[in-house]
């Protein structure tokens, strides 16, 4: 383990501080720009970097990714549109509370939290990359496909009004996930003919749609004209408030950096799974999830932004990337001839600290920056919706257009906009489709890769689940779906999501 | 005598609804079997129509418990249904941004992102005319500011 001094040495270098600031600033502006990933950032900063030297290039694209990976939940919560796919659990609840005035009180524990979140992985990274990593390499394809499936069957507490509805919504996701080349064998797969479905759904205009045009044809129905425009809230927000949440965030956070551990899970994943665990564990939440409980914007942005660290702990050790964001930072670390490998943390202790500290001095700047911005970015949420809708029309068609350059794109954001709608319109919880449109993918290669293993074993199903990590999974999986059915939870007396007390007390 | 007979009929919504998730599930059904069949041929634990078997049979388990359901219930009061809004607002908007859509192949960004959004403006109940003329112009001169000159993202 490096030591803290040469951490604290990076974090006062004058050039490091400078150099993540500019990433910082540019993180802000491509987090909070629906369209426009962190990833499609870093890739763009790549060719910028190209001729600097190894730490100012560092240091930058730190600055981006993690003030990015905050900056989502921005627009998220301001106008439900996304700025990241990582954020759309975010606007579950974010989006409510600025309706009703409190957007800048939803901005503030998104900051605190991203900060929190952030800076837990980053230490899980600096103290335990290797242990972690150790656990990540455990997971076999079933066990990929069991953590997905538990995410699916969470689908229970996730959806309030129906299990079964739920359900069906996570099938279609999974469904439209799957439309495309198919990955291991290369043939075009619920495609009907059309060319520019081979390369699968974009799922960036995907939850555009689904989230942002699917809210403007909500209003448009009229139901909404009848709470209005919300006066912008002025009640100030205590910090002992927000920091109350503070232990139920470590667990976020954790699971954040371990799915963030895990190749290919990423920030969506973990913080889907962070919102159930949530829904579980809090009992008595400031409101119902999904109409406004700030323990769900907790969960979110713990875990999405505990996810940077736990990214760079396979990427550092084993040069295998967590997610899309940090494949591109190791063709950085390739390109300024560093090597990512087994024995990287012990040969390069210069470069792993400046890592760490570039991340922990982005985190603060993403502090300062989103709680000196929140009261003036809530007053977005107080512009008349007549005005602001068709404002978000435009960014919903730009933000699709953005992330590939095809009008493809913003066809695919009104087809899933026109079925968000539609679907909310019938009370299908949108929160499982989302699910399954980014579980989908991870669950179809595990699944076919665990059958065709433990297909040459003489006892297939045996060779499937005999590992203990696997019935772990597995038995957590059965739980989650058992406890879904509402029969059940009757049985054993379990309190369904909308029976929240404030309810309760409303309907007496 | 009447009322029972109306309250013993099923919620007409309901039971299309489940009916259109069965024949979706049928659908997908015969689509995997016939896509196994044909062309260049996988084991089923390669296949890349497994995971689309599996979940048609749970979209058809699904389906069946959810018309059952609807077959049980009984129909709503009228009215009931005249809670939500009406879809010609919200399909005209989808009519507005499809045609949008499409005419960006022939319109440059600006004018065309203009007219959308005073239509748009129009469609919300927006009646000033500065509003109609200012808010449109000024947006989509921010947008292409921001995007295409700051940030040099392709703009439609």
């Amino acid at each position: 383990m490096i030591g803290l001094s040469s951490v604290l040495q990076t974090m006062l270098r004058p050039d490091i501080l400078l150099y993540v600031l500019l990433g910082a600033a540019a993180g802000v502006l491509v987090g909070a720009i629906p369209g426009l990933s962190v990833t499609m950032a870093t890739a763009l900063l790549l060719s910028i970097t190209y001729s600097w030297d190894t730490s100012p290039a560092l240091a930058t694209i730190m600055g981006v990714y993690v003030v990015g990976v905050f900056a989502g939940a921005v627009p998220a919560i301001l106008i439900n549109v996304p700025g990241a796919p990582s954020s759309v659990v975010t606007a579950l609840d974010g989006y409510p509370l600025a309706c009703r005035g409190e957007g800048c009180r939803a901005l503030r524990y998104a900051a605190v939290y991203s900060f929190t979140g952030t800076v837990f992985g980053v230490l899980v990274l600096w103290i335990a990359a290797r242990p972690v990593t150790a656990l990540a390499l455990h997971f076999r394809p079933m066990d990929y496909f069991l953590l997905a499936l538990f995410a699916l069957t969470a689908v229970g507490s996730l959806s309030s009004k129906s299990f079964l509805r739920g359900l069906v919504a996570a099938c279609i996701g999974v469904l439209l996930s799957l439309v495309g080349t198919d990955a291991i064998v290369g043939v075009p797969r619920l495609t009907f003919g059309i060319r520019a479905l081979q390369g699968g759904v974009n799922t960036v205009p995907a939850l555009v749609g689904l989230f942002g045009f699917a809210e403007v044809l909500r209003v448009l129905e009229g139901r909404e004209e009848e709470s209005g425009p919300q006066p912008f809230e002025r009640r100030s927000v205590k910090m002992r408030e927000i920091l109350s949440h503070f232990p139920h965030s470590l667990w976020y956070s954790t699971v954040g950096v371990l799915i963030g551990a895990l190749p290919g899970a990423g920030g969506p994943v973990a913080s889907l799974i962070a919102y159930a665990q949530a829904k579980r564990i809090v009992k008595k939440p400031s409101a119902p999830f999904g109409e406004g409980a700030v323990e769900g914007i907790v969960a979110s942005e713990s875990a999405n932004n505990a996810v940077i660290g736990g990214a760079l702990i396979p990427m550092l050790t084993l040069a295998v990337p967590g997610d899309a964001t940090t494949a591109v930072l190791l063709s950085v670390f390739y390109i300024h001839g560093l090597r990512p490998g087994p024995t990287f943390l012990s040969t390069n202790g210069d470069t792993f600290a400046l890592l760490i500290g570039a991340a922990l001095i982005a985190a603060v700047y993403l502090l300062l920056i989103a709680l000196l911005a929140a009261p003036a970015l809530s007053r977005l949420s107080a512009v008349p919706k007549k005005i602001m809708m068709p404002i978000v029309t435009v960014l919903c068609v730009v933000g699709a257009y953005a992330c590939s350059g095809r009008l493809f794109d913003v066809a695919v954001m009104l087809f899933f906009g026109a079925l968000g709608y539609a679907l909310r319109r019938r009370d299908y919880p949108t929160a499982p489709l989302i699910l399954g449109l980014v579980l989908g993918g991870m669950m179809d290669r595990s699944f076919r890769q665990a059958v065709s293993l433990a297909a040459s074993e003489d006892y297939p199903l045996l060779a499937m689940f005999s590992r203990p990590l696997t019935l772990v999974l597995l038995a957590l999986t059965l739980i989650s779906a058992v406890s879904g059915i509402p029969a059940l939870r009757e049985r054993f007396r379990m309190r369904p999501p909308s029976d929240h007390p404030a309810m309760e007390e409303e309907r007496k | 005598m009447e009322e029972k007979k109306k309250r013993a009929l099923p919620s007409s919504r309901e039971v299309r609804e489940a009916l259109g998730l069965l024949a979706l599930s049928l659908g997908l059904l015969l689509y995997c079997c016939i896509g196994q069949g044909s062309g260049i041929r996988y084991e089923w634990k390669l296949s890349p129509y497994l995971l689309p078997l599996l979940i048609a049979l749970l979209l058809l388990g699904l389906s069946t418990i959810m018309l059952v359901r609807a077959l049980r219930a009984p129909r709503p009061a009228s009215g009931a249904e005249k809670e939500r809004g009406g879809l010609a607002r919200p399909l005209a908007a989808l009519g507005l941004v499809s045609a949008y859509t499409l005419a960006l192949r022939l319109v440059p960004f600006a004018p065309a992102t203009a007219v959308l959004l005073a239509l748009l403006l129009l469609l919300f109940g927006e009646k000033r005319l500065w509003a109609l003329v200012l808010i449109p112009l000024l947006t989509t001169a921010l947008i292409w500011l921001v995007f295409g000159a700051a940030l040099h993202v392709a703009l439609p």
